[in-house]
């Protein structure tokens, strides 16, 4: 496959496809679906940017998210403020949690890493449930404000506007993606990523380029939980739970770390993969363990995940043709 | 000493109960040529790294550069004010190819930014002479000394007034090691300052102008190549069973 081709004409064609789905799927329940994998597909490959593309083990990512479901539930519930702006909210918020997690996280290594992280999503959460007069605590808040375009309520129309909202949000934010990893800063990423010390000795600075790419990472993770809250119209402690980080997780390891693409076409495919186990009998609670042997076969047969299975496929070809800025 | 670009005083590296580095001193002149070397555990490798911060400074004694004391800098200050080192191991970024490497370099290390970064990563590949064809393909797809181009090229990248380099010859055919020596020459007559660690002696000898002989951590002999060489100790202890 030729490089415009993966790189340009198949996303194209992909966002042309998603955007013509709405005709097709006239239900709210399939738009719904739709909807929480182009979320899913945010959450991933914003986390494929910090874990990925500059390999931090940030296993509070989807505190980021959770910062942004509470953030715009807050601002649009509570104080009353017009839920776009509680959803943008939920990117700066988020933003600026990460960059406090960053800060201790940057000068750790490997598991460290990890354990901090994951500490830090159980500190937030233990925040929210004991801020109940704020937060709703365990019983999270409901009838969160939702989505109106002037007259136009986001509810109607078997929530086809919801839809475009989102899939708008995943094109926004895989085309930040885009010019993030394209850049020299992108790139420096991958250098800290697989080769430290010698980046260092290249002018780099390995923290700030850590606490950076954490941050950035939170930007549209946010967005995406305030959106999630303002949508759902609910704000639950469940979104720090275990989970929800194992699907995200599987759905980067899946689609293929170091990968624009890859964690988007996961969170696509596991999303629709989960409810249509769902709906066979006897495989309702056995789902996850699918998912789980599917990461394992994956991981096993490509650590690159999917998209590294289609570059073992192409390998003749991109040695003499891809140049390595073509990969994303 | 005439100008001193480089001055170690004491410089001492610990790990627990092993010292690596013992109360190493020594200066390389502005413009010069200083090889490195010493056994396999000598510290001649934990020199440089004490030096540079890369990935540790030294527990007790000073680095001067161009006069200041740059120990306890952080590596990529050390690394932007002029002093760029190369590493035996890890020697590439393998998702990046020498183009994007040679970029990061000129941005980070060079303060070069867009079409300007990129105009000198083609100028440095010239230089190096590094096969054009090859310039874009990911990195883990070079050979053995390709990487090593590569490596030095994004050194030189910066403008540094210092390059250490650490064993770039190891794994090189004579042919390229050959050439090896040529591109040195030509570093350096350039203005920049080399300190070299090398195994391969035909080469540090050809190019040292002074050498420096570890042995233990401590300093066996310094001088002009050709006086080390004569030196008994040196020449029984290191030098004497090798080509």
């Amino acid at each position: 496959m030729r490089p415009a081709a993966t790189s340009i004409i198949l996303p194209l064609a992909s966002l042309v496809l998603l955007l013509l789905v709405p005709l097709f799927a006239t239900d709210s329940y399939t738009r719904h679906l739709f909807i929480i994998a182009f979320l899913y597909a945010v959450i991933a490959s914003n986390w494929n940017l910090s874990l990925g593309h500059c390999g931090v083990f940030n296993f509070g990512h989807l505190t980021f998210f959770g910062v942004g479901v509470y953030t715009a539930a807050i601002l649009s519930k509570t104080i009353g403020i017009n839920p776009w702006i509680a959803i943008v909210a939920g990117g700066a918020t988020a933003a600026l949690a990460a960059f406090v997690i960053a800060a201790p996280v940057a000068r750790l290594k490997g598991i460290y890493v990890v354990l901090v992280t994951f500490a830090f999503g159980q500190l937030v959460m233990q925040l929210v449930l004991s801020q109940a007069q704020i937060t709703g605590g365990a019983e999270g808040m409901v009838r969160i404000p939702y989505l109106r375009l002037g007259d136009y309520s986001f509810i109607k129309d078997y929530k086809l506007g919801y839809y475009y909202a989102a899939l708008f949000l995943l094109v926004a934010s895989t085309l930040f993606l885009l010019a993030v990893v394209r850049s020299p800063f992108g790139k420096s990423l991958k250098a800290v990523r697989d080769a430290e010390d010698y980046a260092a000795a290249r002018g780099i600075s390995i923290s700030r380029q850590r606490i950076t790419v954490l941050v950035l990472s939170a930007i549209f993770t946010g967005i995406a939980g305030g959106f999630y809250a303002i949508y759902l119209r609910v704000a639950s402690p469940d979104v720090f739970g275990f989970g929800t980080l194992s699907l995200a997780l599987s759905m980067v390891l899946i689609g293929g770390t170091g990968t624009v693409y890859g964690p988007i076409v996961a969170a696509l495919a596991l999303t629709f993969a989960t409810e249509a186990l769902a709906g066979i009998r006897g495989l309702e609670e056995a789902r996850f363990i699918v998912i789980a042997l599917a990461m394992i076969v994956v991981l096993r047969i490509a650590p690159g995940g999917l998209l590294g299975i289609i570059e073992k496929l192409n390998i003749g070809e991109r040695k003499t043709a891809e140049p390595a800025d073509a990969r994303n | 000493m005439s100008d001193p670009i480089i001055e170690v005083s004491n410089a001492t590296k610990t790990f627990g109960g092993l010292t690596a580095v013992n109360r190493v001193s020594f200066s390389v002149s502005r413009g010069e040529i200083f090889g490195i070397a010493g056994p396999n555990g000598s510290g001649k490798s934990t020199l440089f790294n004490l030096m540079t911060g890369i990935p540790y400074g030294p527990t007790d004694g000073e680095v001067r550069f161009n006069g200041e004391r740059i120990d306890g800098r952080p590596p990529h200050a050390i690394a932007r004010s002029g002093l760029c080192r190369t590493f035996q191991k890890d020697a590439e970024f393998p998702d990046l190819s020498a183009i994007e490497t040679l970029q990061i370099s000129a941005v980070y290390n060079g303060g070069r930014h867009g079409g300007q970064a990129l105009e000198k990563a083609h100028r440095v590949i010239e230089l190096v002479q590094f096969d054009q064809s090859r310039a874009r393909m990911p990195s883990s797809e070079l050979s053995v000394y390709e990487k090593k181009q590569l490596m030095i090229a994004s050194a030189l990248i910066s403008e540094p007034s210092v390059i250490m380099l650490d064993e770039p010859a190891s794994g090189l055919t004579k042919p390229e090691i050959e050439r090896l020596d040529a591109l040195l020459i030509d570093v350096n007559k350039s203005g920049i300052t080399i300190l070299l660690i090398e195994h391969v002696l035909s080469l540090l000898l050809s190019v040292s102008q002074r050498l420096l002989v570890l042995n233990q951590g401590e300093i066996l002999a310094e001088g002009l190549p050709a006086d080390v060489v004569r030196n008994p100790a040196v020449a029984e202890a290191y030098l004497g069973g090798r080509d």
